[in-house]
C-alpha cells in the first residue's frame, strides 16, 4: 500500500520545528531531523550522524544506544514538564544518505527494539527505510504518518462493498454474456433463454422458503424437460 | 418471557456512538445492581481476576450484539446467589443490563430483563429463548450475533473466534459476499440437469441394433437364400414380378419393400408402400402360396394312384375287425397275460394245472431211503402232492383253458391285423407320393426356414434404414441437447465465477489488516500478511471442508497456528480492527470491547497497541468524533499503570478507569471510578465537566512550548 502525497500535507501539521536546521543537534551519534506531536504520540525522526559529522569518529553502538535512550527519555520528560503524557516514539532512518562507518543496515538498532530491559516501555523505536521511493508503510515518513494520525490517515479509504444479491448475480451474468458467451449461436440463445427463466424464478416470491426452493428447481427443471421433449420430437421427425 | 426491550422512545438508533453509563444487575459475576460511569473515549477496567471485569465486558457485548460467549446453562450459580432461576432443572436468566447512550438529549435505556416469574409456571424455558435479538439498533438485524461479536470484541480466551478460518459461526464472506439461496439451488441441481440432458442425448442417438455391417450382411445373405426359392415359386406363379434386378450385394430394404408390394399386388393384395406390415404380409403370401401348391399336388398324386382305393378299403376292413376284437375283449391284452407267471421262464397257471393232473401219480411214487433231515422235508413235499386231487386239477385246467383260449386266439389275430394295417398304410403313403409333391414339400421346408431369416433381417434392415434416414433430424436434436447442456453449464460456471471472492474486498481486508499489523514488531517472515481465499489455494493446501472464509498466511506462507501466543494476539487485534473497518456500514455502533488484550504483549508491543487505541479513540474523524469508544480490561497491576501512562487522553478527550477492588458473593464487585486528567488540562477538571477547547489549537501552543524547551534543554 502506498499513499503518495506530499509529507507536508500531514506531517507538517504535527512538526515542532520548521526544518532540521532549526534543531540544535548536539548529540555525538544521533541527529534529530524533527519532532512531531499529535493527539496520539510524540515522535522524533532520527538519523545516525554521518561520518563527516562525526569527524571520522567510529560509530560505537553501545554508546549510541545510551545516547538514544537518554535523548528519548529527556524528550519524554520535557513533554511531561509541559503536561504532555503521550507515548514517545523514535523513528530511525535505516538507510541515511551518509551512514557512519559501522552502521551497516542498522541491524543492531533492530535488536535494541527487542531489548525490554533497556527501554522498559518508556519509548518505542521503529527502524525504517528512507522515503526516496515514496512515502509508504515501510518508510520513515510513512511510519510517522501512520503513528501520528488517526486511522483515516494511513488506511485504505475505500470501504464500501457491493451487495451481493440476485440483482448482483444477474448483472454479473449479463456482463459475462458480453465477454464470453457459450460456444455457438444455439448455446448462446439457450443460455439467454435459461438465464431469463432463472431470473424470473429468482423474482418469484413465496412465503415458505422450502416451497420457494421446490418452485425454483421445478422451473429450471421444467425448462430442461421441455427442451428434451422438443429434441425427441425433432429426432422422430414430428416437427420441422 | 424476557426480551430485549427499548424504553423511553420508539425511535431506533441509527448508530450507537458512545455508552455513557451502564447499569448491570445480576449478570454473571456482577452480583447485585451496579452502575458504571463510562462516559469516556477509553474506559479501562482494572483489577484482579474474578472481580467482574470480564462480566462487565460481556454484559456490554450482550447489549450490543445479542451474543454471549458463555452460554447460560454452564453457570447456574455464582457465589451464594443464584443468578439463574432453576425450574425443574431448566435455567432462566434473571438479569438486567441498562445503558444510557449517545448524547444527553438522546438518552436510551436499553434493558434485557426477564418478566416476573409466574410461580405456577412449570413450563421449562430454554436459556437461549430468553434473549431475543437486539433489534433496537438499525442494521443490527443484518448480521448474526456471533459475527457481530467478532467484529467488536476481543476476549483473550476466545481469540480464535476472531478468525474466519477458526470460528464455527458465520464468516465475513457470508456477510460481505452472501450467495442468494437461488444460486445454491441452481448449482445443486446442475449435475442432475446435465445428466438428464446427456441421457436424452444417448437415447436419441441409440442405434436400433448394434452392428450395421452385420445387419446388412444378414439381410443380403437371407435374400440370397430366398431368391432361389422365390424363383421356384414364380415358375408356378407367372404373374408374380421378377426378383429385383440388382446384384445381391446391392439389394436394399427399399427395393425389397417395393418388390414385396408388387408380389402382393400380383395376388391382388394391396398395401401402401412403406407400410410397416409389408414384411409380414410378404411372408404370409409366400407361405400361403406354397402351402396351396402342396395341397394341390397331394390331391393330384392321390388321384393318380390306381391301387389307392383298394388299399383304403382293406385298411377299413382291418379297422373293423380290430374294433370287433376290442368290443369282444375290452381288456384283451391284460386278460391274456393275467395268469402268466411274473417270471418269464416260469410256467403259467394252465400249464401248472395240466402238469399236476398228468404227473401227480408218478411224483408220489418217489422212493425215500434213510433218515436224514432233508429226507423228511421231501416226504412232506410228497405228502403235499398226494393231497392234490387229480380230477380237480383236470377240472381247473379245462375251465381255465376254456376262458383263455378265445382270448389267445383274438390276441394272435389282433397282432396279425395290426401288422397288416401298417403294411397297407405304408403302401397308401407310397401311393400318395409323387415327384411334384416331393419337390413342393421340399420347397415348403426351405421357404419356412428362409422366410423366417428374411423376416428377421428385414426388420433389422428396415429399422436401421429408418434410423439412417433420420440421421439429420437426430443430429439436430442432439445438437439442441448439447447446446442446452452447454447453456446449463455455462450459467453454472458464470454463477460460480460471480460467487468467487471479491478481489477488491480481499485486498481491502488485507491492506487494512497489514496497516494495523504493521505497527507491531514481528520477526522476519511474518509481515506482510496475506489474506487468501481458500478456493484459490493450490490443491496441496486446500482443505476438504470448503468453507466460505478468508484465511490468513504469513509472508513465508505459514498458517497462523504456527505463530506464538503474542504474535497471534497481535494479529487477532489487528484483524478485529480491520474487520470492523471493512464491515463498518453493517455495524450499528462504534464500540470496541477488549478483554485482557494486553496480557500477551511485550513492553514494546504494548506501547504500539496503546498508540493504536489512541488513534482510534482520540483522533477525530470527519464528523468531529473519534472512530471508536474503547473498553479495555486488564488484570495486571504493572500493565495497568503502564497502560494508563500510555493512554492519557489529549485535551478534549476523556479516559475513565474503573478499578475493581474486591468481590464478595453477597454484594458482587467493589469498585472505584476515576476520570483521567487529560494532557494539558491542569488543574484536572471535575468529573463530567465539558471540555470545549479546540484540541488542535491547543496542541499548537504546546508544540511551541515544547520547541522552546527542546532548543533550550534537550541536549
Amino acid at each position: 500500500m502506498s499513499h503518495e502525497c506530499s509529507p507536508s500535507d500531514y506531517l507538517d501539521r504535527w512538526s515542532i520545528f520548521a526544518s532540521t536546521n532549526a534543531i540544535p543537534n548536539k548529540g555525538r551519534f544521533w541527529k534529530v531531523m524533527n519532532v512531531y506531536l499529535s493527539e496520539v504520540c510524540l515522535a522524533a525522526h532520527l538519523e545516525p550522524r554521518s561520518s563527516e559529522d562525526m569527524k571520522g569518529a567510529e560509530w560505537k553502538p553501545a554508546e549510541a544506544k545510551e545516547e538514544l535512550s537518554s535523548l528519548l527519555r529527556r524528550l519524554k520528560y520535557l513533554a511531561m514538564d509541559h503536561d504532555i503524557y503521550y507515548p514517545v516514539v523514535g523513528v530511525i532512518d535505516r538507510s541515511p544518505s551518509q551512514p557512519p562507518k559501522g552502521w551497516g543496515d542498522g541491524g543492531h538498532v533492530a535488536r535494541w527494539i527487542a531489548d525490554q530491559e533497556w527501554h522498559r516501555g518508556a519509548f518505542l523505536l521503529y527502524l525504517e527505510k528512507d522515503d526516496s521511493e515514496g512515502i509508504s508503510q515501510g518508510s520513515v515518513r510513512g511510519r510517522l504518518r501512520d503513528l501520528l494520525g488517526g486511522e483515516p490517515m494511513g488506511w485504505p479509504e475505500e470501504r464500501e462493498t457491493e451487495e451481493r444479491n440476485c440483482e448482483y448475480f444477474s448483472k454479473k451474468i449479463e456482463e459475462a454474456f458480453e465477454k464470453t458467451s457459450p460456444r455457438g449461436d444455439l448455446a448462446t440463445r439457450l443460455a439467454h433463454d435459461l438465464f431469463g427463466v432463472f431470473k424470473a424464478a429468482c423474482s418469484e416470491e413465496d412465503t415458505a422458503q422450502i416451497n420457494r426452493e421446490d418452485a425454483f428447481k421445478a422451473v429450471i427443471s421444467g425448462w430442461v424437460d421441455n427442451l428434451i421433449r422438443q429434441a425427441k420430437e425433432t429426432a422422430q421427425g414430428w416437427v420441422g | 418471557m424476557g426480551r430485549m426491550s427499548e424504553q423511553g422512545t420508539e425511535e431506533r438508533l441509527s448508530k450507537l456512538e458512545k455508552i455513557r453509563s451502564v447499569t448491570v444487575r445480576d449478570f454473571r459475576g456482577l452480583v447485585g445492581e451496579h452502575s458504571f460511569d463510562t462516559d469516556a473515549d477509553i474506559v479501562l477496567f482494572a483489577g484482579p481476576n474474578g472481580y467482574g471485569k470480564s462480566s462487565l465486558l460481556e454484559a456490554l457485548l450482550l447489549l450490543l450484539t445479542d451474543h454471549q460467549y458463555h452460554p447460560h446453562g454452564t453457570e447456574v450459580h455464582c457465589g451464594a446467589k443464584t443468578l439463574f432461576s432453576s425450574v425443574d432443572g431448566n435455567v432462566r436468566p434473571a438479569f438486567s443490563i441498562q445503558a444510557i447512550v449517545n448524547k444527553e438529549e438522546t438518552n436510551f435505556k436499553l434493558t434485557c430483563e426477564r418478566e416476573e416469574a409466574d410461580s405456577n409456571d412449570q413450563q421449562p424455558v430454554s436459556d437461549q429463548g430468553e434473549i431475543t435479538r437486539a433489534d433496537w439498533l438499525s442494521g443490527a438485524d443484518k448480521m448474526r450475533p456471533d459475527l457481530a461479536a467478532r467484529l467488536c470484541a476481543f476476549f483473550q480466551d476466545r481469540v480464535k473466534e476472531l478468525f474466519d478460518e477458526t470460528t464455527n459461526g458465520t464468516t465475513l464472506r457470508d456477510v460481505l459476499e452472501p450467495i442468494p439461496p437461488e444460486i445454491g439451488w441452481y448449482q445443486s441441481d446442475v449435475s442432475a440437469l446435465e445428466k438428464k440432458l446427456n441421457e436424452a442425448k444417448k437415447e436419441i442417438s441409440k442405434k436400433p441394433l448394434d452392428d450395421p455391417a452385420t445387419i446388412s450382411r444378414q439381410f443380403v445373405q437371407s435374400l440370397g437364400h430366398l431368391r432361389g426359392t422365390y424363383e421356384e415359386i414364380r415358375k408356378r406363379r407367372e404373374n408374380w414380378p421378377e426378383w429385383p434386378q440388382s446384384t445381391d450385394r446391392d439389394i436394399n430394404e427399399k427395393m425389397l419393400s417395393t418388390f414385396a408390394v408388387d408380389v402382393l399386388a400380383a395376388e391382388k393384395l394391396g398395401i401402401e408402400p412403406g407400410h410397416r406390415d409389408i414384411p409380414k404380409r410378404f411372408k404370409e403370401i409366400l407361405e400361403q402360396t406354397v402351402g396351396n401348391f402342396v395341397k394341390t399336388a397331394e390331391k393330384q398324386a392321390a388321384v393318380d394312384h390306381t391301387a389307392f382305393s383298394s388299399i383304403e378299403k382293406r385298411i377299413e376292413e382291418i379297422n373293423e375287425e380290430l374294433n370287433a376284437i376290442a368290443k369282444r375283449f375290452p381288456k384283451l391284452d391284460e386278460d391274456v397275460i393275467f395268469f402268466n407267471a411274473e417270471q418269464s421262464e416260469a410256467p403259467d397257471l394252465l400249464s401248472v394245472f395240466q402238469s399236476l393232473a398228468q404227473n401227480k401219480n408218478r411224483w408220489t411214487r418217489v422212493e425215500i431211503h434213510g433218515n436224514r433231515a432233508n429226507d423228511d422235508e421231501l416226504r412232506r413235499v410228497v405228502e403235499e402232492v398226494r393231497a392234490v386231487v387229480t380230477s380237480d386239477a383236470w377240472q381247473c385246467a379245462r375251465i381255465l383253458e376254456t376262458w383263455l383260449s378265445p382270448r389267445r386266439d383274438d390276441y394272435r389275430k389282433k397282432s396279425y391285423l395290426q401288422q397288416e394295417k401298417e403294411r397297407q398304410e405304408r403302401e397308401l403313403e407310397r401311393a400318395r407320393k409323387s415327384e411334384e409333391l416331393t419337390v413342393l414339400q421340399g420347397l415348403q421346408e426351405r421357404l419356412k426356414a428362409e422366410i423366417s431369416d428374411v423376416e428377421a433381417a428385414w426388420e433389422g434392415e428396415r429399422q436401421y434404414s429408418a434410423w439412417v434416414e433420420k440421421a439429420p433430424l437426430r443430429d439436430r436434436a442432439y445438437a439442441d441437447l448439447t447446446a442446452a447442456a452447454d447453456a446449463v453449464l455455462w450459467l453454472s460456471d458464470r454463477l460460480h465465477q460471480a460467487s468467487k471472492g471479491s478481489e477488491k474486498l480481499k485486498r481491502l481486508l488485507q491492506e487494512l489488516l497489514n496497516a494495523v499489523v504493521h505497527r507491531f514488531n514481528f520477526v522476519e517472515g511474518v509481515y506482510p500478511l496475506e489474506v487468501i481465499d481458500p478456493e484459490e489455494k493450490p490443491d496441496t493446501m486446500a482443505s476438504e471442508e470448503n468453507r466460505r472464509s478468508y484465511e490468513i498466511l504469513t509472508k513465508d506462507k505459514r498458517t497462523l497456528q504456527h505463530l506464538s501466543t503474542g504474535q497471534f494476539a497481535q494479529i487477532a487485534v489487528s484483524l478485529l480492527v480491520a474487520q470492523n473497518q471493512v464491515l463498518r456500514r453493517f455495524i450499528p455502533h462504534r464500540i470496541l470491547l477488549l478483554d485482557d488484550v494486553s496480557t500477551a504483549y511485550d513492553l514494546s508491543n504494548l506501547t504500539r497497541e496503546a498508540i493504536l487505541w489512541r488513534q482510534l479513540a482520540y483522533v477525530a474523524e470527519g464528523d468531529g468524533e473519534p472512530a471508536y469508544q474503547i473498553f479495555i480490561s486488564t488484570h495486571h497491576e504493572d500493565l495497568m499503570s503502564h497502560l494508563i501512562d500510555l493512554l492519557v487522553p489529549p485535551k478534549g478527550r476523556a479516559m475513565r478507569i474503573i478499578r475493581f477492588l474486591n468481590w464478595t458473593p453477597e454484594t458482587g464487585p467493589v469498585f472505584e471510578q476515576f476520570r483521567v486528567c487529560p494532557s494539558g488540562e491542569r488543574p484536572c477538571k471535575a468529573n463530567g465537566e465539558e471540555v470545549t477547547e479546540d484540541t488542535m489549537d491547543d496542541l499548537k501552543a504546546v508544540r511551541e512550548d515544547l520547541r522552546r524547551a527542546i532548543e533550550e534543554t534537550l541536549w
